[in-house]
């Protein structure tokens, strides 16, 4: 007794007709641009052999414009789940080479599908993108499977890790399933994203612009802020996505993947100290710093071409996974603008929504004063900064390195926004406002009749800056947990994430707290 | 002196738009011109389009131009016209934000132009100097 060859035949016939997808000659095309086909996407993601394809047989449904004839393998969308560095994730990848990778009904059927499953099962889901759109033919069925692939969207946001790739097309309503996912990686060459192309803008406003402008990577990244991560190419796509969920947990009930070293290295790092320059006033460039709190080779900046004046980051420090924030007072002196302020809130309510313990070095002259900042709404952006941080429960480490002033000093994880331990170098400047500006006005009355005003106003700046601008004053009411030098910011760190992990911080309950979008 | 009619829903307004600076921007009507006797506007240039060539100099130029990062005041030029610089050099320090903020050169090139000398206060964006 055994199974009748000719069914394993026709099993066999079937899989090898649905797996080319659209056939050789497109996909010779597309490899001559450098790009993968939407399964070499998958497999160069997946560990060897482990996905398990969702719906290959699946096909479309509509009998309008001579579709009835026209096959669309899988309908131009694989899905499934697999293993990435032996934790199951679950995917789809577009087949721009079946109709455009156009999305209809039954395409967006099987992506809600493998998209409930990650949510039920609780692994991150990954969306690779390389489409033309909305599958005319289908009219309102496709446009409504966008509906349904955004509501899932946001169905899965803060229960598992969402991670898109603009591998190719990603265009008009299609560009917010993506906009809707926690990171999103595009590759600088073959992928544009965008609302409204170059063509649509001239009509609508006569104005003139390119692709580049609007929709490369480069201007999704850069620019926009629309882009987490640009790729070289679809490899690189794929292994970027890796190494993000390499400091990720599978959804929001487990912690991430710290693996604590058996023994915390808590020697002095004499290198620290030599990084701080003498003068007040020159920049330091914080990435320095970055590298010598986390392990070796273990830190991935996210964002790293938008607001360049703020870092944002995963990273490990004996192991233990952190959410790096960091001013960065080597671009626009560190302050703190809109992007800043979005980028760094973005990042914070996504480590507390998957329990990764917040990292913020500190080194904030202010915000950015301006009348695009005002006009702009700095105020309510600003706002993203200190609610992210207010609203976070996870442990939150900070250590303030040389400026700290005024409002932007709170706004970056202060004791009283209930940071769990406030470490200050001794050249932190912890005040309400820069020495200058605090004697012109504490001392009006005075440099008014002095005789030499310049003496003055010099002696009573330096006054000043010695007895408030110093981690002193801060010490003496208690707002820091330590004074500490900088070589000794990584054990201090360490042991800091060490005692913290245990946290266990609850609110009263409510549906969500309204922070100012 | 110009009669624009603008209509806003279905409401239509009859505006007039009277341009109080020297030398106006051309208007480059693509038409006829509107039937108003001229005004009193200086022409010095004989065609119109010529005028576009004169642009005020907080134009920022196509490329090469190196802009401030934000408002502050120039405490160090580093360059003069003329010299060769590399990628990552200091050109200048900006004090802004209670910082000196090195300006350095985001490409090769040599300075064409220098807009800027110590003590000048300058705004985002402004011009400081051109890399070609």
């Amino acid at each position: 007794m055994a199974i009748r060859r000719e069914l394993l035949e026709e099993l066999e016939k079937r899989r090898s007709e649905l797996t080319p997808g659209g056939g050789e000659a497109r996909h010779a095309k597309r490899r001559g641009k450098g790009m993968l086909s939407a399964r070499e996407r998958l497999d160069v993601f997946f560990d060897a052999d482990t996905f398990q394809e969702w719906g290959m047989h699946v096909t479309h449904s509509c009998h309008d414009f001579g579709m009835e004839n026209k096959p669309m393998p899988c309908d131009g969308v694989v899905t499934g789940v697999g293993l990435v560095s032996g934790r199951p994730v679950a995917a789809f990848s577009q087949d721009a080479t079946v109709g455009g990778g156009a999305l209809g009904q039954r395409h967006a059927q099987k992506i809600c599908a493998i998209m409930e499953y990650a949510l039920e099962a609780g692994m991150p889901f990954v969306a690779v993108n390389d489409s033309g759109g909305a599958r005319i033919q289908e009219a309102v069925e496709s446009l409504s499977g966008y509906g349904q692939v955004f509501y899932r969207n946001v169905l899965l946001s803060g229960c598992v890790p969402q991670v898109g790739v603009i591998a190719g097309n990603c265009a008009g309503g299609a560009a917010y399933s993506p906009a809707l996912m926690d990171f999103l990686i595009m590759t600088r060459r073959n992928a544009n994203m965008f609302i409204c192309g170059p063509q649509v803008i001239k009509a609508a406003t006569g104005v003139d612009c390119t692709m580049d402008e609007i929709g490369s990577a480069n201007a999704n990244a850069a620019i926009s802020g629309n882009v987490h991560f640009v790729a070289e190419d679809d490899q690189h796509a794929m292994q970027i996505v890796d190494r993000l969920l390499s400091f990720l947990p599978a959804n929001n009930v487990q912690d991430p993947p710290h693996r604590p070293t058996e023994e915390l290295c808590l020697d002095a790092d004499e290198s620290m100290n030599d990084i701080v320059p003498a003068n007040i006033k020159d920049p330091m460039d914080m990435y320095e710093v970055i590298q010598r709190i986390v392990d070796p080779g273990e830190f991935l900046e996210v964002h790293r071409d938008f607001a360049r004046n703020i870092i944002v980051g995963f990273g490990r420090v004996d192991g233990v996974v952190v959410g790096v924030i960091a001013n960065q007072p080597s671009v626009k002196a560190g302050t703190l603008d809109i992007d800043a302020s979005d980028k760094g809130a973005r990042f914070i309510r996504f480590c507390n929504a998957f329990n990764v313990p917040l990292l913020t070095l500190v080194d904030v002259p202010g915000f950015l004063p301006g009348v695009a900042q005002e006009q702009g709404g700095i105020i309510r952006h600003g706002a993203k900064l200190l609610f992210a941080y207010s609203a976070a429960t996870v442990p939150k480490i900070t250590v303030i390195t040389r400026k700290a002033y005024g409002g932007s000093y709170l706004a970056m994880c202060s004791r009283d926004l209930k940071a769990d331990m406030v470490f200050a170098w001794p050249t932190a400047e912890i005040a309400v406002m820069g020495a200058e500006g605090a004697v012109n006005v504490l001392y009006r009355k005075e440099l008014a009749t002095a005789e030499d005003k310049e003496a003055a106003r010099s002696e009573l700046i330096e006054e000043y800056r010695e007895r408030f601008a110093s981690p002193y004053m801060a010490a003496s009411h208690g707002m820091l947990t330590d004074v500490i030098p900088p070589s000794q910011t990584r054990p201090a760190v360490s042991l800091a994430l060490r005692n913290t992990l245990s946290k266990n911080e609850t609110r009263p309950p409510k549906k969500h707290g309204l922070i100012p979008l | 002196m110009r009669h624009l009619r603008i209509t806003i829903g279905n409401r239509s307004y009859e505006v007039t738009v009277e341009d109080l600076t020297e030398q106006s921007a051309p208007s480059a009507p693509s038409a006829p011109a509107p039937a108003i006797p001229p005004a009193a506007v200086p022409t010095r240039a004989p065609a119109p389009a010529a005028a576009t060539t004169t642009q005020s100099p907080q134009a920022p130029p196509a490329s090469g131009a190196v802009t401030s990062p934000m408002a502050g005041s120039i405490l160090v030029v580093h360059v003069s016209a003329g010299d060769q610089v590399k990628q990552g050099q200091a050109l200048l320090v900006l004090e802004a934000m209670k910082m000196e903020n090195q300006i350095a050169a985001p490409c090769d090139g040599t300075v064409s132009r220098l807009d800027v000398s110590p003590g000048d206060s300058v705004a985002e964006g402004h011009v400081l100097l051109v890399l070609e």
